[in-house]
């Protein structure tokens, strides 16, 4: 078992397990899980997810977690 | 037919001219670098006589397209000694827009220094009236002031104390739709070159105006209706959307888990306060705290966006608007403040004295880092730009920026390219807009070509941050942004809403034509954008610059950035390619 830290930021934060919080949670995965599948765990549509960071830097939906990886997805957002 | 008004400071005249053909098609920073270009001299002191100053709005600037209430203010800027055009939203644009008058430009200097000068513009003509009892006091004093005596319909492009007192920090303030003095072309030190030239405010009345003039009405429409439409669909831009429900602040959180959001004078990439900084924590206390507190504001007329804020004390009551995202990096992770409120106020006094938020913000972190205050500590922070808005000696070496305290204070680690700061994202965790820091025309200036799209946000393409082979990127962003975005009169935000929606970028370029009876592809105005970068490349080159000053502070070189431990590690020929294809 793997256990990630996941945050949620922006309109996501409606899909926390305490709903408007960006407060990291803890995940625990079974080896080898991809990222892909995460979204489904955390029952979050797909299509409101445009960016998912993990340990700072933006991996492809095959990415398989390590133990303490460090999560942040994001809707579409920007500004400057 | 629309004019150009030439305001002579030394000899105290306004006078109408026609404008010259080769000005016809060109507006925003299209046309102040152009005039820049063609009649000031590039090695002249900025402060000087020779110096002009320009104000141009863009193309479809006073119709109604939408988000298109933007403004170019040009001149060789003392901050950087380059070419400047910095760029502002408020009430002004669409007023100097439909009075008819394509730009201002404003030169000479009085022959009494400390003397300075109000410019009135109605439909009727131009004239300079005394400033004398609207000098001296902060703007929040100031603009009601002038409000009282000219009617609250009008707009004001105006400087305040810094400007006034020649601080290479200044910034040139337009009021926003509540006439709060609080909108700022505020980049590069123009206030300074105002206020040199003893211009203290531009009053403008558009009562009666002419309008703006639509060549191709038909056209214009289909147009507008079609980035209205990219606008509306998409959910970053339309209402309701992030940008609306968090501010510009949304990107506090995303910068931050990237690894690249410039923590205590850029020492970390990463601050454990992003949090009590963030969009999210805006929007709830906005929420929570009711009275003046909303989201969801509008920084001009006709905006669909509406990204700005009017942030609440916890009573309820006004603190400020507004509170961005540079702004509250700048004083937030930048100089290791987590509170809202302290950046809330520092913003404030930012917006009475007219400086820039960023120079402001990267200054007092250098300040910091000279050991003047502790990161975090908010009152010492405070202390310092009260120094600032009093003009004390010190104050002055903190008004004139970044680059000035560090070599004052002998600090090494000086985030600045060409004598500007760096704005709020790590080009040492994002290669790409190092790049752009490194060659724009205006130093460090993320608006020049915003790869923080493609690199962080998922938006137009996907590309790693850590990628270093990113000139063709580099040149393609820097030459849309110059017409486009710079030059059009829309906002910069629309990109998110057109780079992904091919019929939104068709608006823009039918609105474009609509106005001026043209027939441009995309790919003219590419070429457009690319001729204005060419034409500030070779102005900066007169005066002095050379591929040497292309580069990032040296610290960033050999000092790892965590929590990702990069240094910048862009080759220098990779730098040089940008504008050497």
């Amino acid at each position: 078992m793997n256990k990630i830290e996941v945050r949620l930021f922006a309109g996501l934060r409606k899909y926390h397990a305490k709903p408007g919080n960006s407060e990291a949670m803890i995940v625990a995965l079974d080896d080898k899980t991809p990222l892909e599948s995460l979204l489904g765990r955390l029952k979050i549509p797909p299509e409101e997810v445009t960016v998912i960071m993990v340990n700072g830097k933006r991996e492809p939906a095959n990415y398989s977690f390590q133990d303490g990886d460090r999560i942040g997805i994001f809707p579409l957002i920007g500004g400057g | 037919m629309s004019k150009i008004l030439r305001v002579n400071m030394t000899d105290l005249t306004a006078k109408f001219e026609s404008v010259p053909e080769k000005y016809n098609l060109l507006g925003g920073r299209a046309l102040t670098s152009s005039i820049t270009c063609d009649e000031v001299p590039p090695t002249c002191h900025p402060l000087g006589p020779s110096n002009k100053l320009t104000f141009s709005t863009g193309i479809v600037t006073g119709t109604n397209a939408p988000t298109s209430g933007r403004i170019s203010v040009g001149a060789k800027a003392p901050l950087t000694g380059t070419i400047k055009e910095a760029n502002s939203g408020g009430m002004a644009p669409q007023k100097l827009a439909r009075l008819g008058i394509k730009a201002i430009i404003v030169e000479g200097q009085p022959k009494k220094p400390g003397k300075f000068w109000l410019l009135k513009v109605d439909k009727d003509g131009a004239k300079l009236l005394p400033a004398d009892s609207f000098t001296g006091k902060g703007l929040y004093q100031t603009y009601p002031l002038l409000f009282k005596e000219f009617g609250d319909k009008v707009a004001i492009i105006g400087i305040g104390t810094a400007g006034e007192r020649l601080m290479s920090s200044a910034g040139i303030c337009i009021n926003d739709p509540e006439n709060r003095p609080a909108r700022y072309a505020g980049r590069g030190g123009l206030g300074a070159v105002m206020g040199s030239k003893g211009l203290k405010a531009i009053i403008l009345d558009d009562a009666g105006g002419p309008g703006v003039t639509i060549a191709n009405k038909e056209l214009f429409d289909i147009g507008r209706k079609k980035l209205v439409a990219a606008l509306q669909k998409n959910d970053l831009t339309k209402p309701g959307g992030a940008l609306n429900t968090y501010g510009t602040a949304v990107l506090i959180n995303v910068i931050n888990e990237a690894g690249a959001l410039p923590t205590r004078n850029f020492r970390e990439g990463r601050f454990e306060g992003a949090s009590s900084i963030s969009g999210e924590t805006l929007n709830e206390n906005c929420k929570t705290r009711g009275g003046a507190g909303m989201t969801g504001h509008g920084c001009s007329p006709g905006c669909i966006i509406k990204c700005s804020n009017v942030y609440p004390n916890p009573d309820g009551t006004e603190l400020v608007s507004v509170q961005e995202y540079e702004s509250i990096w700048a004083f937030g992770a930048n100089c290791g403040i987590d509170s809202l409120e302290v950046t809330g106020e520092l913003i404030h006094m930012c917006n009475d004295f007219g400086v820039d938020t960023i120079e402001a913000g990267v200054t007092i972190g250098v300040a910091m880092e000279a050991g003047l205050a502790d990161f975090g500590d908010s009152k010492k922070t405070i202390e310092l730009m009260n120094e600032i808005g009093q003009g004390t000696p010190l104050g002055h070496i903190l008004g004139n920026g970044a680059a000035v305290t560090a070599r004052t204070f002998g600090v090494v680690r000086c985030p600045t390219v060409k004598g500007q700061a760096m704005p709020a994202y790590e080009p040492r965790a994002i290669k790409g807009i190092g790049i752009i820091y490194a060659t724009t025309t205006m130093g460090a200036d993320h608006t020049a070509g915003y790869t923080i799209a493609p690199e962080i946000l998922g938006v137009s393409d996907d590309i790693d941050q850590f990628k270093t082979d990113k000139a063709a990127l580099a040149r393609h962003f820097q030459n849309v942004t110059a017409y486009i975005l710079d030059s059009s009169g829309h906002c910069l935000f629309i990109a998110f809403a057109i780079l992904d929606d091919p019929s939104g970028l068709e608006g823009v370029v039918e609105e474009c034509n609509g106005v001026l009876g043209t027939k441009w592809t995309l790919d003219d105005m590419v070429k457009l954008g690319s001729d204005i970068v060419k034409k500030e490349r070779a102005f900066n080159t007169a005066a002095g610059f050379t591929p040497a000053d292309d580069r990032l502070p040296e610290f960033m070189s050999y000092e790892k950035l965590p929590p990702h431990n990069v240094t910048f590690d862009v080759p220098d020929e990779e730098l040089d390619k940008v504008h050497h294809a």
